[in-house]
């Protein structure tokens, strides 16, 4: 079993020793290997070295489209890479795909729902909890931020409309910055909502998380693999000059080109961008792509063609991520002031902007570790923190003896589970052990015993929090040592004279549907 | 002298070696951990090939001394800035913090260890000896929050991290640096490092005071009638300074890679900060680079203090 270190991760450590002891009742011997990081984990996952393997996917804004944990967690093709299961399942990608495809949004929903209830009948992973995240910010400094499960506080409709008592927006992220060049994005950071308070995209995500318009005022479908997008009328750059349709397709067009690693995927799916007049742009697609206000045009910030298209030339780099100190002028709600990715990113209000946020300026700043941003919470310094620094219930308990903080707890969109590797080789290559080994969690003592009801059981992949495409029908295993070792017994498992579990003389029964 | 340097520059050229084969030897590679959890093969593809490391070790080492030898330290993988111009000012913060708290340190562990030792046998002594040994047994992140939840917190008199209030964030210009608001910002991560370090430099003191305290020389300057804080400090301090001396550029050299510690709590912007946001990420560049800087640090710092004790000391042979 390979899992997180009590160093790296205690609480998931302590759910997984949890789950060892239930495994152990089914009379197989369980060696537990602690990583210390992710990296680590990475490494052997993807060399396939483990039988079970913990992750967990923290879920953000961005990633309540369930394709984006569904598809490299679960699709045939990244079996040898992100696909740490192995798992493989003809209906599942094709359930996947026509989610992907589809822009009805009721039959993307049925072809999600279906494809939740197959994962968790096949089982190639085991959800343990939904996390309930504590969210804190200062009452005294900040009025009306805007509450999302899936991040907190920390989204883009807070620090577009919360209100801070001294016209300075503070927000505390206990991580290293990263660069904020947005043709560097490597994958989802935290920082890139702050590119998106700089850069507009052409919808951004609600909070009832649907993507919903905003450089674009139109979007429409002439046929599945074309899209036509309205440019807003009147929207400028900070510097003055008007952005158009010529921006938006120059921006589309120039990620795909420079493959910038966070939108590769995405942008495969771009045939051809171009704008059509001053205010439309037309986005000719290789394939039918539904997801794609959602997974594309909320991420990212449109770009003033005129300061990057020859940026290579001018500024004597190999790729426009090499530049040194980027020009960072775009049409968002803010303007950039000044980064410095040990101390703070600071932005002041754009006054031209369609709908200028109410604070005067917004600073980000950045602490060594969760223990320094907590602190310097408490001490008044800074108003709200980032996404989920994993208050402890000590932390929680401090911060509700301070007057000043107002403290939100609800589950969140973030999924702990564990894999199974189904490759052949494994003993969970067979489905009936691996539900055996989903109906040996005990669910209710990791929250209880564990997490001191700071979380929620698991059961689908996701979240229940995450409203719009949990499927309520799906059903679990749900605790039960005497029914798991039926199903085994059922499937043709028995014990030897010491208890030790022996598999059954036949193949591996890969999927529950045989 | 100039074989002294030889070996300085054959010690550098092993650490950089060092430094560049272990952070290799690491699980997890810098695409993965950039790129994060579930990304796709072409995702990883892109950002290997962006980060040049799709080429081979041999080539990516070489490529790395021939940069070093023209001064450059390569470019941060996660930040992508020139290396140098992110370790310099982390270098000069750390520094700022590890001169204070040197000066402070060394300063009343100095003095201290003088009276404790010329105030031997008495309960003061006994008491102040017993009170530095659990000080320098106390770990350093526990003093540091000990203070930040009495001072920030509880008091709200100093700030609780970082380098400057939001209002001067960003800012590099030399009045920041001397202002009041740097200036508070700085006394509780020196103070806690300073409570953390005076222990050594007391004792010492108070250690080699004792010894010299029974010498003969001592013994006739109290007989000629000399005041007593005269022999006390011209003649008895002088010669019990010689190992704390010795001990104090070490202890600069040890303290730019120690303050790790205290610039995590107090998220101060320095080199040990630096550094470990960069093993997190895999930031080979930036590791290495920021080590290296440590490395050439140590190494000179050892340099001084062995010229340093020369001249005090003409005993001692350099070579």
């Amino acid at each position: 079993m390979l899992g997180p270190s009590p160093a790296y991760d205690p609480g998931e450590n302590e759910a997984l020793k949890v789950v060892q002891e239930g495994i152990q009742e089914l009379g197989m011997d369980v060696e537990f290997e602690g990583v210390p990081d992710f990296g680590t984990f990475d490494e052997q996952a993807r060399q396939h070295e483990f039988d079970i393997g913990s992750t967990g996917y923290l879920g953000t804004l961005p990633r309540l489209e369930p394709t984006e944990l569904m598809g490299p967690a679960f699709l045939c093709a990244n079996a040898d890479g992100s696909n740490y299961s192995g798992y493989c399942n003809d209906k599942f990608d094709s359930l996947f795909k026509t989610a992907v495809a589809e822009s009805d949004e009721a039959t993307r929903k049925q072809a999600l729902d279906d494809a939740q209830v197959l994962l968790a009948e096949d089982l190639p992973m085991v959800v343990m909890y939904y996390p309930v995240i504590s969210t804190i910010y200062n009452k005294e400094e900040l009025s009306n931020p805007t509450f999302v499960p899936a991040s907190g506080y920390f989204n883009f409709w807070t620090f577009e409309n919360a209100e801070p008592a001294d016209g300075t927006m503070t927000v505390g992220i206990a991580e290293p910055g990263q660069s904020m060049n947005p043709m560097c994005n490597a994958s989802y950071f935290q920082e890139t909502e702050y590119q998106l308070l700089v850069f507009d995209p052409l919808t951004r995500v609600g909070p009832d998380g649907k993507a919903q318009n905003w450089l674009a005022s139109n979007i429409e479908r002439p046929d599945d693999t074309t899209v036509e997008v309205t440019i807003r009328d009147g929207v400028k750059f900070s510097d003055g000059s008007p952005l158009t349709a010529e921006d938006v397709a120059f921006t589309f067009n120039y990620i795909k080109k420079w493959e910038v690693p966070r939108w590769v995927n995405q942008t495969a799916v771009l045939k051809k961008v171009s704008a059509v007049g001053k205010d439309k742009v037309r986005f000719e697609l290789t394939e039918p792509y539904g997801a794609l206000e959602f997974s594309l045009f909320s991420g990212v910030g449109i770009l003033p063609k005129k300061i990057w298209d020859n940026v290579t030339e001018r500024e004597k780099v190999k790729t426009p991520c090499d530049w040194k100190s980027p020009n960072y002028t775009g049409s968002g709600p803010y303007k950039f002031v000044s980064y410095d990715p040990n101390q703070a990113l600071r932005l002041e209000r754009n006054d031209g902007h369609f709908q200028p946020p109410k604070a005067k300026e917004f600073v980000g700043r950045y602490f060594a570790t969760q223990q320094s941003l907590f602190l310097d919470l408490r001490a008044g310094n800074t108003d709200m923190h980032d996404a989920d620094p994993g208050f402890t219930p000590s932390q929680i308990e401090q911060a509700e003896s301070d007057g000043h903080l107002d403290i939100n707890r609800s589950p969140s969109t973030t999924v702990r589970f564990f894999v199974f590797n189904t490759r052949a080789g494994s003993p969970f290559q067979d489905y009936a052990l691996r539900k055996a080994v989903a109906q040996v969690v005990d669910y209710d003592t990791i929250v209880a015993g564990v997490l001191h009801n700071e979380g929620v059981p698991g059961a689908g992949i996701i979240a229940p929090a995450n409203e719009t495409w949990h499927n309520d029908a799906v059903e679990f295993p749900q605790f039960d040592v005497d029914a798991a070792k039926q199903t085994l017994e059922d499937a043709g498992y028995s014990w030897d004279g010491s208890g030790k579990l022996v598999a059954p003389d036949r193949e591996p029964q890969p999927l529950a549907a045989g | 002298m100039i074989r002294r340097l030889a070996s300085l520059l054959l010690t550098l050229w092993i650490a950089v070696t060092l430094i560049f084969v272990l952070f290799r030897m690491v699980p997890g590679d810098p695409a993965t951990v950039l790129a994060g959890p579930l990304a796709s093969e072409e995702a990883k593809a892109a950002l290997t090939r962006d980060l040049g490391l799709d080429k081979s070790l041999f080539a990516q080492y070489t490529s790395y001394l021939g940069n070093l030898l023209q001064g450059d330290l390569g470019t941060s993988y996660a930040q992508r800035k020139p290396v140098i111009d992110l370790v310099l000012p982390a270098f000069l913060n750390t520094f700022t913090i590890v001169i204070c708290t040197f000066l402070l340190a060394y300063g009343i562990g100095a003095l201290l260890g003088v009276y404790l030792a010329w105030y031997r046998g008495t309960r003061r002594e006994a008491g102040t000896t017993f009170f530095a040994l659990i000080l320098r047994g106390a770990p350093s992140f526990w003093i540091a929050i000990l203070m930040i939840n009495l001072f920030a917190v509880r008091l709200g008199w100093l700030p609780a991290a970082g380098m400057t209030s939001v209002e001067n964030v960003g800012s590099t210009s030399l009045g920041t640096y001397l202002s009041l608001d740097f200036v508070k910002h700085l006394i509780l991560p020196v103070a806690s490092a300073t409570i953390f370090a005076v222990g050594l430099p007391l004792l010492l003191v108070r250690n080699t005071m004792l010894e010299v305290i029974g010498s003969q020389y001592m013994e006739v300057a109290e007989a000629k009638g000399l005041p007593q804080r005269r022999v006390m400090f011209r003649h008895g301090a002088r010669n019990a300074l010689l190992p704390a001396v010795n001990a104090s550029a070490q202890f600069i050299a040890w303290a730019m890679g120690g303050m790790v510690v205290i610039e995590n709590v107090f998220s101060w912007p320095g080199l040990g900060r630096e550094i470990v946001g960069a093993l997190e990420a895999r930031d080979y560049m930036l590791a290495q680079g920021s080590l290296l800087l440590i490395a050439v640090m140590v190494v000179t710092l050892n340099l001084i203090a062995d010229l340093l004790s020369a001249w005090l000391d003409p005993r001692i042979d350099l070579a």
